[in-house]
C-alpha cells in the first residue's frame, strides 16, 4: 500500500507530485550565452510542499541557479516572479496547483539581474518618491496621535502590502511606462498616507501625482488585483486617490 | 490642479462623456418622435437656436473626448519624443480643423 494517503480528501487535486519537471528562466550575465531555460526533474514531492520548497532542492543539484528568498511564508515579498505565466510568491505557492512543466520566469518587465532575480532599484525609487512617511507640521506630542477607530479602518486593505511587486510586474501601463507612471505598488503606498488621518501633506501629495504620468496612466486593467498575493486592491486605492482629487479640485 | 494634464484631462474626459450619452439619447428620441417623420421636420428642430447651440457642444464634446483618449495611447506607446510630438500636432489639427468646420456648418445652417 505504498500510496496509501489518508489525508488525500484535504489536498487540492494536482498532480499526485512525486516526480515533477519545472522548466526554469537562465540568464548569467558573466557567460557568453544569451537567456534560456533549463529543465529540472525532481523525485518525492508532495502536492502540499511550497514551489519555494523545490526551488530549494534543485539548488542543491545546481548551485548556480539564482533566486530570491528570505521568509518563507508570504512576509518579506522577496521571491516574487512569474510562475506559469503569473505572478506570485513561491513560499506560498502549493505544487499542487501547478500544471507541469512549471514554467518560472522573472517578473516581466523588470530588468533581470541574474536567473530569477531582477533588478527593483526602480521600484523602490518610486516608493521613495511617494514620500511613504507620516509627514506632521505639529512637534511630536507627549502621547500617541490619536485616531477614531473609523480612521484606522480606512487604512485596512493599505498597509498590509509588502512590496513584492508582483502588481506593478503585471501591470501593461507600468511595463510600457515604467520610469514615469509609478504602478500600482507605489500608489497603493501614496494612498495608505492619503488616506492617514494623521498626515497633514494630503494636499501636498495629490499635487505630486497630478500630472499625466505618476497615476494618469493607470487605466483600470486590474491586472494588479489579480496577481497581489495579499489580497490587496491597489486598483481601489488609486480610485480613492482620484476622488480625493477630483474633490480638492472642485 | 497642475494644468491640464492629470485629473483636468480626466475630467474633461468623464464630463464630455456624459454629455455624449446624454444628448445622443435625448436628440435620438426627440428625432424620432418628429412629426412628419421627414427631413424638414429634423432640419427644423435642428435649427433652433438653443437645438443648434447643444448640437454644436456635442461635436466639441466628441472632438475634446477624441482629444484625451487620442493623447492618452500616444503617451501610452509612442516614446520617441519628435514622433510623439508630431503625431500629437496632427491630431491636434485635424481635431482643430474638424471643430472649424463642424463650427462652420452650424452657424451656417
Ligand atoms: S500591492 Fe500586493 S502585489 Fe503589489 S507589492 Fe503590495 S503585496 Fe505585492
Ligand atoms: S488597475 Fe491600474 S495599476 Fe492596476 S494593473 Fe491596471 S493600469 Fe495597472
Ligand atoms: S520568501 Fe518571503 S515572501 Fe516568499
Amino acid at each position: 500500500m505504498a500510496d496509501w494517503q489518508p489525508l488525500r480528501f484535504m489536498q487540492a487535486p494536482g498532480p499526485k507530485a512525486g516526480r515533477m519537471r519545472f522548466s526554469v528562466y537562465r540568464f548569467d550575465p558573466e557567460g557568453d550565452a544569451g537567456p534560456g531555460t533549463q529543465e529540472y526533474v525532481l523525485d518525492d514531492l508532495t502536492p502540499d510542499m511550497m514551489l519555494l520548497d523545490a526551488l530549494l532542492r534543485i539548488k542543491e543539484q545546481d548551485e548556480t541557479l539564482g533566486f530570491r528568498r528570505s521568509c518563507g511564508e508570504g512576509v518579506c515579498g522577496s521571491d516574487a516572479m512569474n510562475i506559469n505565466g503569473r505572478n506570485g510568491l513561491a513560499c506560498i505557492t502549493r505544487l499542487g496547483e501547478l500544471v507541469e512543466p512549471v514554467k518560472l520566469r522573472p517578473l516581466p518587465g523588470i530588468p533581470v539581474i541574474r536567473d530569477l532575480i531582477v533588478d527593483m532599484d526602480n521600484f523602490y525609487r518610486q516608493y521613495r518618491e511617494v514620500e511613504p512617511w507620516l509627514q506632521a507640521r505639529e512637534a511630536q506630542p507627549e502621547v500617541e496621535r490619536f485616531q477614531l477607530p473609523e480612521e484606522r479602518e480606512r487604512l485596512d486593505g493599505l498597509y498590509e502590502c509588502i512590496l513584492c511587486g508582483c502588481c506593478s510586474a503585471a501591470c501593461p501601463s507600468y511595463w510600457w511606462n515604467p520610469d514615469r507612471f509609478l504602478g500600482p505598488a507605489a500608489l497603493l503606498q501614496a494612498a495608505r498616507f492619503i488616506e492617514d488621518s494623521r498626515d497633514e501633506a494630503c494636499d501636498k501629495r495629490l499635487d505630486q501625482l497630478d500630472d499625466a504620468y505618476k497615476l494618469f496612466r493607470c487605466h483600470s486593467i486590474m491586472n494588479c488585483v489579480d496577481v497581489c498575493p495579499k489580497g490587496l486592491n491597489p486598483t481601489e486605492a488609486i480610485e480613492r486617490i482620484r476622488k480625493r482629487m477630483l474633490r480638492n479640485s472642485t | 490642479m497642475s494644468g491640464f494634464s492629470g485629473m483636468g484631462a480626466w475630467l474633461l474626459q468623464r464630463l464630455t462623456a456624459v454629455y455624449l450619452v446624454v444628448f445622443t439619447v435625448w436628440a435620438g428620441i426627440r428625432l424620432a418622435l418628429a412629426d412628419p417623420w421627414s427631413y424638414a421636420a429634423w432640419s427644423g428642430w435642428l435649427g433652433e437656436p438653443v437645438n443648434a447651440a447643444l448640437a454644436w457642444l456635442f461635436g466639441v464634446s466628441l472632438l475634446a473626448h477624441a482629444w484625451v483618449g487620442g493623447r492618452d495611447v500616444l503617451i501610452d506607446y509612442i516614446h520617441p519624443l519628435g514622433l510623439r510630438l508630431a503625431l500629437l500636432s496632427l491630431l491636434a489639427g485635424w481635431l482643430l480643423g474638424s471643430g472649424l468646420v463642424f463650427t462652420a456648418l452650424v452657424v451656417s445652417a
